[in-house]
């Protein structure tokens, strides 16, 4: 059976300056699968939690309407032709990072990323990172709004099947404290921890973790998302 | 029974069944509270276990230091820096600069300091990139020979390369170039590889010109923030001032919301001339 989770906070530069949670997340049951999304407005637009959140409806719309995943450039081209469509800004003003996890009820699952942010996964019991190492410093990155080559995606058909597979997605507030070294077991404590809760008891387990977080000075909004087979 | 004795019956019995009422409920409150309290006690003490654990859950996992905040300095170290003690004042402006940036909270940012001199025949890595608190012996440049300012470029990519080094969740490096005189080596070449690397073009880069001899054209190519052109100075303790501003551009940065927002250099207002008593 497949569960999923998910919980955004604001970090405490924006909640000092009394701004909204620039990050967006997206967590939706379909057809017996999940749809998870990630998205991190640029800190440097002041607009760009319009874009963000948009990404996630837009996203849930585009893999709702049924459209095949055999060809995922034309699938990423149609979410993002619907989501300028619909921002009432110009793009670049509402730039953000989107990292997207759909899961079938089969286990046939898309994966696809555009920025930073980090999305490690396991799937037939082995784990995989699909993001790239930050070429840049913190705060550079890649986002809709400004990229314009499907070069700067990564996108993989994954297969989420066996008991333990599952996605984990969350934006650079995170992924850029996290040891490079601990990913795999990042991901393996989060299955074990999140995967006996219901989604309710996973959300606040994982709010409290992202409120507790023990970088000293981190200062960025902080999104994490994922989905998991379990033995159930 | 007049309406009086029936209104005083209803309130007596009321009020009698109030007074017994309220001390049941008084002692089953007592009850209560010692319960609350338990509870309270309990509640509390598995609070402090559950954040103990919160805690520890995720420190495993997350980088235990604040994120750096680097600045690279590449410093003119030929043979004209030593007149009229240019070198020495660079020095003890250096030594000013990683001495407020050891005092600054390392809360939000830690900053670390690196120097790369360029004198004689080659640059060199002075003092490797290091947290300004643990900088405790800075050793003074000595001033020699010819103007290599090219290798100090190539120097300053390797470093700023160099991921074990500076991490990618450091906050944008700040170069700072101080020269006073012509490169005398290919230094274009070296410097279209700085900005042609995808890390160390990201870097701020602020310029310091010492005097008339100092290389106005490469200065200001190495300049990128607008807000901060090449500062020129003709007196030796205008590098004071310079580096006085670099000091808060790069504190400023560590206590705002957010230090990876690059800011330009406010300098002090410069000590006015006084004019010598003089009657012609």
């Amino acid at each position: 059976m497949l569960c999923s989770a998910g919980v955004s906070v604001r970090g405490p530069a924006h909640s000092a300056d009394g701004v909204c949670n620039q990050d967006a997340l997206g967590l939706w049951g379909w057809q017996g699968g999940h749809i998870v999304v990630v998205s991190d407005g640029l800190g440097s637009r002041p607009l760009s939690h319009i874009g963000s959140r948009l990404a996630c409806k837009v996203a849930r719309k585009v893999i709702r309407s049924g459209c095949t995943w055999d060809d995922p450039k034309a699938l990423i081209s149609n979410f993002y032709r619907a989501w300028m469509d619909e921002l009432p800004i110009p793009p670049n003003r509402a730039a953000c990072t989107f990292l997207l996890a759909a899961c079938r009820e089969n286990g046939d699952a898309l994966v696809a990323q555009l920025g930073d942010g980090l999305l490690v996964y396991q799937s037939e019991g082995r784990f995989g990172v699909l993001s790239a190492d930050r070429a840049g410093f913190s705060n550079q990155t890649d986002a809709l709004g400004i990229s314009k080559s499907w070069a700067d995606w990564r996108v993989a058909r994954l297969k989420l099947q066996a008991s333990g597979d599952g996605v984990v997605l969350m934006t650079d507030g995170l992924s850029d404290d996290l040891l490079f070294s601990r990913r795999e077991a990042f991901f393996g404590m989060l299955r074990k921890e999140c995967g006996s809760l219901s989604s309710r008891q996973a959300r606040g387990w994982l709010r409290r973790q992202l409120e507790n977080w023990p970088t000293p000075g981190h200062i960025d909004d902080k999104t994490i998302a994922m989905i998991f087979r379990g033995s159930r | 029974m007049g309406f009086a004795k029936y209104a005083e019956d209803n309130l007596s019995r009321f009020h009698s069944a109030t007074v017994i009422r309220e001390r049941e409920h008084e002692r089953l409150k007592g009850e209560q509270s010692t319960e609350d309290e338990k509870q309270n006690s309990k509640g509390q003490g598995a609070k402090k276990m559950q954040e103990q654990q919160v805690k520890s859950r995720m420190k495993d996992f997350a980088a235990a230091k604040a994120r750096p905040l680097p600045v690279i300095v590449l410093a003119d170290a030929s043979g004209s820096m030593i007149e009229n003690g240019k070198i020495d004042v660079l020095n003890q402006a250096l030594k000013e600069m990683v001495k407020s940036f050891a005092t600054e909270s390392r809360i939000k940012a830690e900053i670390q300091v690196g120097l790369i001199t360029f004198g004689g025949d080659s640059a060199q890595m002075h003092l490797p990139l290091a947290p300004a608190h643990q900088i405790v012996n800075m050793q003074p440049i000595p001033a020699v020979g010819a103007t290599p300012m090219g290798q100090a470029f190539a120097l300053a990519k390797d470093v700023l390369e160099d991921h074990e080094l500076i991490p990618s969740r450091a906050y944008r490096p700040v170069l700072i170039l101080v020269s006073d005189g012509l490169p005398t080596d290919d230094w274009e070449r070296e410097f279209q590889a700085l900005q042609a690397s995808e890390r160390a073009q990201k870097a701020t880069r602020f310029a310091l010109a010492i005097g008339d001899d100092a290389d106005e054209v490469v200065l200001g190519k190495f300049a990128n923030d607008r807000e901060a052109p090449v500062f020129k100075t003709h007196q030796v303790r205008e590098i004071h001032r310079f580096f006085r501003a670099v000091t808060l551009s790069v504190t400023s940065r560590t206590a705002s919301a957010n230090p990876d927002h690059p800011l330009g250099l406010t300098f002090e207002e410069a000590p006015e001339d006084e004019a010598l008593d003089l009657d012609f």
